[in-house]
C-alpha cells in the first residue's frame, strides 16, 4: 500500500520526521444511556468528580498561563473556572441525571446545547461568542467523563509530531514544546496562538490538514514538510531517508545562519543595509534582539486592540506598551504604526459597522480620523512614551495615507497634542519623526510631494500590490494575478525609493516583499537601504545581502525596470540570482 | 430582603470580566443574590446567568438580595456597579 498523503498550509517553516501523537479535542459522539434507579446517585457523584477534576485543571492552567505569558492571559481561565462551578450548568445536569435517569455525558450535552442556544440568541455578538467558553469548559468535563487524560500531552516521552484537530489555548500553554518536532493541525490559521508560539521557537507547523487525525491514528511514522505543506504518513524507507537528508541540510543551513547573527549587513562592495523587525506581539522582541536587527521597522499597534478586545486600551496602556517596547529594544529606534484596523482586520468594537467593500472603506488613517478620541488616546500615549526617551527612539507612522492632506492633518494633530501634553507638564519630543506608509498607488505616484512632508516613508507592499493590480490574493479565482514582480508595481516602488533619496529621507519597506530572497537583490539595486521583516527572516536575508554587490544589483535593477511583464521580470531575476541564492541554499 | 434599582454605566455593559466580578462579590455573602432586567431574573452567583442577561450600558437592573446578610451584600454589589466594576469607564 502506498503511503497516505495530505496537504495543508505550512505556517511555520521546517521539516520533521517522527512518530505521530494524535490529540482530538472534539468530543466523541455522546450517546444516551438509560440508568437503573440504583445507579443514579453514583452517576451524579461521577459527574461531580469530573467537575472537580476539571476545575483543578483550569486552576493549574490559569497559574501556568499567568507565569508563562502574564496575568492578561490568565483572565480567560478565571471565567472558565466560574463557568465550571456555575449552578446554571451543574444544577440542570444533576436534575436531568436524576429525573431522566440518563448518563452524565448525555445530560451535559443536552444542558450545554440549551445554554449555547441561549447565547447564540443574544443580540450582542461579543456575548454570543462566549458560547465558545461554555463549549471549552463542557468539552473538558466531557473529556474527563470519557476518561481522556489531557495530561498525556504534558508528559510526552520522546520527540513526537503532534497531530490535532485544533489546539485550545488551555492545551497549548502546557505543552512541553521541547519534545514537539512539529505540529499538524486540522483547523487553525496562520495567526492562531499556537502558530505564533511555534514560529518563535522554530517548530514547523502545518494547518488546515483535514483528515490528519484519522490518518495519524493509523500511522507509526510520518513526515512533515512545512515548506511545501506536505504530510506523508508511514513513508517508505527511501522517501524517509530523502527527507532526513533534507532535514539535515535544513539544520545545517540554520546553523550557518546562526553564524551571521552578529555580522554586519553589508554587501560585498561595502554598502551598508539596515534590517529591521516587523513586530506584532511584545514576545517577538526577543527574537528581533537575538538576530541583531537595527530597530523595529513596523510595530503593528492594532494587536494591542485585538488582545484586549472588547476593552479598549487607555492612554496609560498605550504609553506602557510603547515604553516596554523601546526599553527592550535597547536603544534601537522603534517605528510604531498607529492602529491599522478596518479592512479585513475588523474590530467591531472600533468600526461599529459593516461595510460592503471594507478594503476600500473606513480603514487605516481614515478610521483614525473618524474616531478622534480614540486616535488621540493612542497618540497621547505615544507622545508621552517618546518624551521619556532620547530623541529618535520612537517614530510614528500613519497607515494607508492616500493623499497629502491626510498626512498634513495627522501632523497637525500630533503638534496640537504635543502642545497639550507640554502644557499638562509632560516631557515631550519637540520633533518626533513622523512617517507615511506608502501602500496606496496614489501615494506612490505623489512620492516626491510625500517626501517633502514626511520625515520618512515606508512601503507596504502587500496592500500596494493588491491596490495596484486590483487583486485580492485571498480570492482563489484571481490569486494568480497577484504578482509582486509586476513591472507596474516595481516602477511605483522605484519612484518612492528615488523620491526619498532625492529628498534625503529614509525609505523602508515593511511588506512581505522585503524578505523575499528573489526581490531583495532587486530592491537593493533600486537603492533601498531599510528592509523590515519578520525577525525570523533576518539571518537568511543578511546572508543573502552579504553575497551581493550593490553595483551589480544596481545594473540588474535598471534592466529589470525595462521589462514589460511580471513573468519576464521573474525569469530575469531567477537567472541573474541563481548563483547567489544557491550559495546560501535558498530554494525559490 | 433588600431590593435596589441599579444602572450599568460602564461602556461595555455587563461583559465577561465585569460579570466575573459580580459573581466573586456575590459569592462572598451567604444571601441569595438576584439581578433582573426586562422581566427576567438571574442568579448573580452564576456567570452564565449574568452573561445571558445581555445587559448593555444604560440597562436598568433590579437587584434582589435575600438572606441573613442581605444589606451588606446589596451594598457591595451596588458599589461594584457604581465604580464601573473597577474598570474605570
Amino acid at each position: 500500500m502506498s503511503p497516505a498523503r495530505l496537504a495543508g498550509l505550512g505556517v511555520s517553516p521546517g521539516i520533521a520526521v517522527g512518530e505521530p501523537v494524535v490529540q482530538e479535542i472534539r468530543p466523541i459522539v455522546v450517546l444516551r444511556i438509560p440508568l437503573p434507579v440504583a445507579k443514579v446517585e453514583d452517576e451524579v457523584k461521577r459527574f461531580h468528580l469530573a467537575v472537580e477534576a476539571t476545575i483543578a485543571r483550569i486552576i493549574e492552567n490559569r497559574d501556568h498561563a499567568a507565569r508563562q505569558m502574564g496575568e492578561e492571559y490568565a483572565t480567560i481561565f478565571e471565567a472558565h473556572h466560574l463557568i465550571a462551578a456555575d449552578s446554571s450548568l451543574l444544577d440542570p445536569v444533576c436534575d436531568m441525571i436524576r429525573t431522566k435517569r440518563v448518563n452524565a455525558e448525555w445530560a451535559v450535552d443536552q444542558v450545554v446545547a440549551r445554554l449555547v442556544k441561549k447565547f447564540e440568541a443574544l443580540p450582542d455578538q461579543y456575548l454570543a461568542e462566549r458560547k465558545l467558553d461554555v463549549l471549552d469548559v463542557s468539552s473538558q468535563i466531557l473529556g474527563t467523563l470519557h476518561g481522556q487524560d489531557p495530561s498525556k500531552l504534558e508528559n510526552l516521552d520522546g520527540p513526537v509530531i503532534l497531530v490535532a484537530d485544533d489546539l485550545l489555548p488551555s492545551t497549548a500553554v502546557k505543552l512541553p514544546l521541547d519534545k514537539v518536532l512539529a505540529f499538524v493541525l486540522e483547523m487553525g490559521g496562520p495567526t492562531s496562538h499556537t502558530t505564533i508560539i511555534a514560529r518563535s521557537l522554530g517548530i514547523p507547523v502545518i494547518v488546515g490538514a483535514h483528515g490528519a487525525c484519522e490518518a495519524g491514528h493509523h500511522s507509526r511514522r510520518m513526515i512533515v514538510d512545512a515548506f511545501e505543506g506536505k504530510i506523508i504518513f508511514d513513508p517508505d524507507p527511501a522517501e524517509e531517508a530523502e527527507y532526513i537528508s533534507r532535514l539535515n541540510e535544513h539544520l545545517e543551513q540554520q546553523a550557518q545562519l546562526q553564524e551571521v547573527r552578529t555580522l554586519p549587513t553589508i554587501t560585498r562592495d561595502g554598502r551598508e543595509v539596515s534590517l529591521l523587525a516587523n513586530i506584532d506581539l511584545l514576545t517577538e522582541v526577543d527574537e528581533a534582539v537575538h538576530w541583531n536587527v537595527a530597530g523595529v521597522g513596523l510595530y503593528r499597534s492594532e494587536f494591542l486592540y485585538m488582545q484586549r478586545s472588547p476593552a479598549l486600551p487607555d492612554e496609560d496602556d498605550h504609553a506602557e506598551v510603547y515604553r516596554n517596547l523601546v526599553s527592550s529594544m535597547g536603544g534601537r529606534p522603534v517605528t510604531i504604526r498607529t492602529f491599522d484596523l478596518g479592512g479585513k482586520k475588523l474590530a467591531r468594537e472600533v468600526t461599529g459597522s459593516d461595510e460592503a467593500n471594507p478594503v476600500l472603506g473606513l480603514r487605516g488613517i481614515r478610521l483614525c480620523f473618524s474616531k478622534p478620541d480614540f486616535f488621540a488616546t493612542q497618540l497621547r500615549g505615544l507622545l508621552r512614551a517618546a518624551g521619556e526617551f532620547p530623541p529618535g527612539r520612537i517614530r510614528i507612522m500613519f497607515p494607508l495615507i492616500s493623499c497629502i492632506e491626510e498626512f498634513k492633518l495627522a501632523k497637525l494633530l500630533v503638534r496640537r497634542l504635543t502642545d497639550d501634553l507640554r502644557n499638562e507638564g509632560y516631557k515631550v519630543q519637540e520633533h518626533i519623526p513622523l512617517g507615511a506608509m506608502v501602500e496606496v498607488p496614489a501615494a506612490a505616484v505623489m512620492a516626491e510631494e510625500m517626501a517633502c512632508e514626511a520625515d520618512f516613508l515606508s512601503i507596504g507592499t502587500n496592500d500596494l500590490i493588491q491596490y495596484s493590480l486590483a487583486v485580492d490574493r485571498a480570492n482563489e479565482l484571481v490569486a494568480d494575478l497577484y504578482r509582486p514582480t509586476s513591472p507596474a508595481v516595481l516602477r511605483l516602488i522605484a519612484k518612492v525609493i528615488k523620491a526619498g533619496a532625492d529628498r534625503g529621507i529614509d525609505v523602508a519597506m515593511c511588506g512581505e516583499m522585503a524578505s523575499d530572497p528573489l526581490m531583495v537583490p532587486l530592491l537593493l539595486g533600486l537603492g533601498l537601504k531599510r528592509f523590515s521583516m519578520n525577525p525570523l527572516a533576518v539571518p537568511k536575508i543578511r546572508s543573502l545581502i552579504r553575497q551581493l554587490s550593490a553595483k551589480e544589483t544596481s545594473s540588474m535593477a535598471k534592466k529589470a525596470l525595462k521589462l514589460t511583464t511580471a513573468r519576464e521580470v521573474e525569469e530575469f531575476l531567477l537567472e541573474k540570482l541563481a548563483l547567489s541564492l544557491a550559495k546560501i541554499k535558498i530554494r525559490v | 430582603m433588600t431590593i435596589r434599582e441599579l444602572q450599568i454605566i460602564n461602556k461595555l455593559g455587563l461583559h465577561a470580566r465585569a460579570a466575573a466580578k459580580v459573581v466573586h462579590t456575590a459569592n462572598e455573602f451567604e444571601s441569595e443574590v438576584f439581578l433582573g432586567a426586562d422581566g427576567e431574573e438571574v442568579n448573580a452567583k452564576s456567570i452564565l446567568g449574568l452573561l445571558t442577561l445581555a445587559a448593555t450600558q444604560g440597562t436598568p437592573l433590579t437587584l434582589r438580595v435575600e438572606g441573613p446578610d442581605h444589606a451588606e451584600a446589596a451594598a457591595a454589589i451596588e458599589a461594584l456597579f457604581r465604580n464601573c466594576f473597577g474598570e474605570g469607564e
